[in-house]
């Protein structure tokens, strides 16, 4: 009963310092300070010079943004030595709860049997049916719910392949997350089921699976619950949620929507990529916001872009050596889930991500358009709801001398 | 934006001396006003009392009098630190001397010639204030004592 609290305990005592990856506040008073005194020495909205232009240490300004950052480092340093012992048992008393085990799930295709088909037998696939693993005796899927294939079909409709088979959801026999597994492992069906003649695991995962939390897990993860609070009060608080349910690019605007013209104060857009991840998204948002906010979530609008890049490159390295080049360049900073929202010089961070490339000296020319359309890059109303996407039929036209 | 004129490079800035106007909200300084400002800071300001600049300010020697106390030593350091944390300075002479003999009190006088700018500022404040303002004495009475050309350094234009 107590074997995960003495495990809790001797994890602690090998590591002083629950949390590996970073200090909860790393705050940096004199970058604070600069970045205050920048921001006050900016001019005003109506183009009129700041009151508190000068950057002299000895304003008044100066001297009340110092001791401000100062203290601020003071009570994050203060923060920061709080020992973890007493943390942990400020989120035991919140009453956190340690997640159990998931079975991994895995698709498994049955195919009818050719006999069946022509004699219009049904081929039943019963439930907890078991399928063994070529490779390890000890494994074996076993399918989650019951199906049959029925029908007749003539000879030369069979000798098509594929035209009878079933997509069943399997659950993996060993709890906890998914060992490796080989595509077609699971192949050894009961010589008892009639009128199935193969099958077989093509690959796709329903759900991975889950080993069960340790309570050094179930710490960690309530700290980082604790940190947002179940609550989307700032803009970091609905990204945070939202990339819980798996969006990977997030843009969070205050009073406006797109669509909509005018300033709505309680209303809060949230724009999400990838685009089907939005119902998800919706759902956790609707439990965690404040009560008067409006909350509307929507999926990110993609604006397919292609056009010409013409790099200028090393001269010994092929077209398809510099395509793949701007290609990586594209995939890895450029296209969604990377590059910016709504990107007004989209052609600059094309050309600078080119250029990060080993062999690509610069860009000088690129010419970018809409795909559909045909309308220049230039051209286009980007708004900050949209992400660009270069599609596959960009051409690369390298420069080599 | 305003044309820009002679010190416009050193910006304008909220003093303290005295924080804000009755009338006119904050205080802002701006050109000459600004370095006379700065030069009241240095020497107000007591070393480490500013936590993200330890450097800046006056710090007074240790088991310092508090009577009898030489103002030259007082000058040959306030001069160091106004050169090194003003900016906009092209010629600076601090001086203090007995103008007002007969109520045995002292003048610290601080003339200094701002870049891009013929002129010549005359700042003035009594030196028994200023001692009591930064050792144990309230800072009103120095804050009353500050004439810049003349005129008290309180009124904004």
């Amino acid at each position: 009963m107590y074997e995960q609290y003495f495990r809790l305990s001797e994890y602690l005592d090998q590591d002083a310092s629950l949390i590996q990856s970073r200090r909860l506040y790393s705050l940096d008073e004199n970058a604070l300070y600069s970045a205050i005194m920048d921001r006050l020495a900016q001019p005003l909205p109506n183009g009129e010079e700041s009151p508190f232009s000068s950057r002299s240490p000895t304003t008044a300004h100066a001297i009340l943004t110092g001791g401000m950052a100062y203290y601020q480092s003071v009570l994050a340093e203060e923060f920061n030595h709080v020992p973890d012992r007493t943390l942990i048992l400020l989120l035991r008393l919140m009453g956190t709860r340690m997640s159990i085990a998931e079975y991994p799930v895995i698709n498994q295709v049955f195919r009818r049997a050719p006999e069946s088909l022509l004699a219009g037998i049904p081929a039943i696939i019963p439930l907890n049916l078991e399928v063994r693993s070529q490779y390890d005796p000890t494994l074996s899927v076993y399918t989650s719910l019951a199906t049959s294939m029925e029908g007749t079909a003539g000879v030369d409709e069979v000798e098509r392949e594929g035209v009878h088979f079933v997509n069943v959801p399997c659950r993996v026999s060993r709890i906890g997350a998914l060992p490796n597994v080989r595509l077609r492992e699971f192949t050894l069906l009961p010589r008892s089921l009639p009128f199935v003649s193969e099958s077989f695991n093509d690959g796709r995962i329903v759900n991975p699976g889950r080993d069960a939390e340790t309570l050094v897990e179930a710490v960690l993860r309530a700290r980082e619950d604790f940190r947002t609070g179940l609550r989307c009060v700032t803009a970091r608080d609905y990204e945070f949620a939202a990339k819980l349910v798996g969006a990977q690019k997030v843009r969070v605007m205050v009073g406006f929507s797109p669509g909509a013209a005018g300033y709505f104060g309680s209303l809060t857009s949230v724009v999400v990529y990838p685009p089907d991840i939005t119902p998800s998204v919706d759902a956790i948002l609707a439990e965690r916001v404040l009560a008067n906010r409006q909350i509307f979530t929507l999926p990110a609008e993609i604006i397919p872009i292609d056009g010409v890049i013409k790099p200028r490159v090393v001269p010994n390295l092929s077209n398809l050596e510099v395509f793949n080049l701007v290609a990586t360049a594209i995939a890895t900073e450029v296209n969604p889930p990377y590059g910016n929202w709504g990107d007004s010089n989209f052609a600059q961070t094309v050309a600078i991500a080119c250029e990060r490339q080993v062999g690509i000296f610069g860009v000088p020319e690129i010419s970018l358009r809409h795909t559909i359309t045909g309308e220049p890059l230039e051209s286009l109303d980007i708004q900050p709801w949209q992400l660009l996407e270069i599609q596959s039929t960009l051409q690369v036209e390298p420069l080599r001398t | 934006m305003s044309a820009i004129g002679p010190l416009h490079h050193i910006g304008s800035a909220w003093t303290l001396w005295p924080p804000y106007e009755t009338r006119n909200g904050l205080n802002i300084v701006r050109g000459s006003r600004k370095i006379t400002h700065d030069i009241l800071t240095v020497c107000l300001l007591r070393r480490g009392e500013d936590p993200i600049h330890p450097d800046l300010g006056i710090s007074p020697r240790l088991f310092e009098p508090l009577s009898g106390y030489a103002p030259q030593f007082w000058i040959y350091n306030i001069q160091q630190e106004i050169l090194k944390w003003v900016a906009g300075i092209q010629q600076l002479y601090v001086d203090v001397g007995e103008f007002k003999d007969y109520r045995n009190d002292l003048t610290a006088t601080i003339q200094f010639v701002p870049l891009e700018e013929p002129d010549i500022h005359v700042l003035t404040f009594g030196y028994y204030a200023y001692q009591g303002a930064i050792w144990n004495q309230g800072i009103d009475q120095l804050l009353n004592s500050i004439q810049l050309d003349g005129e008290p350094f309180r009124l904004t234009l």
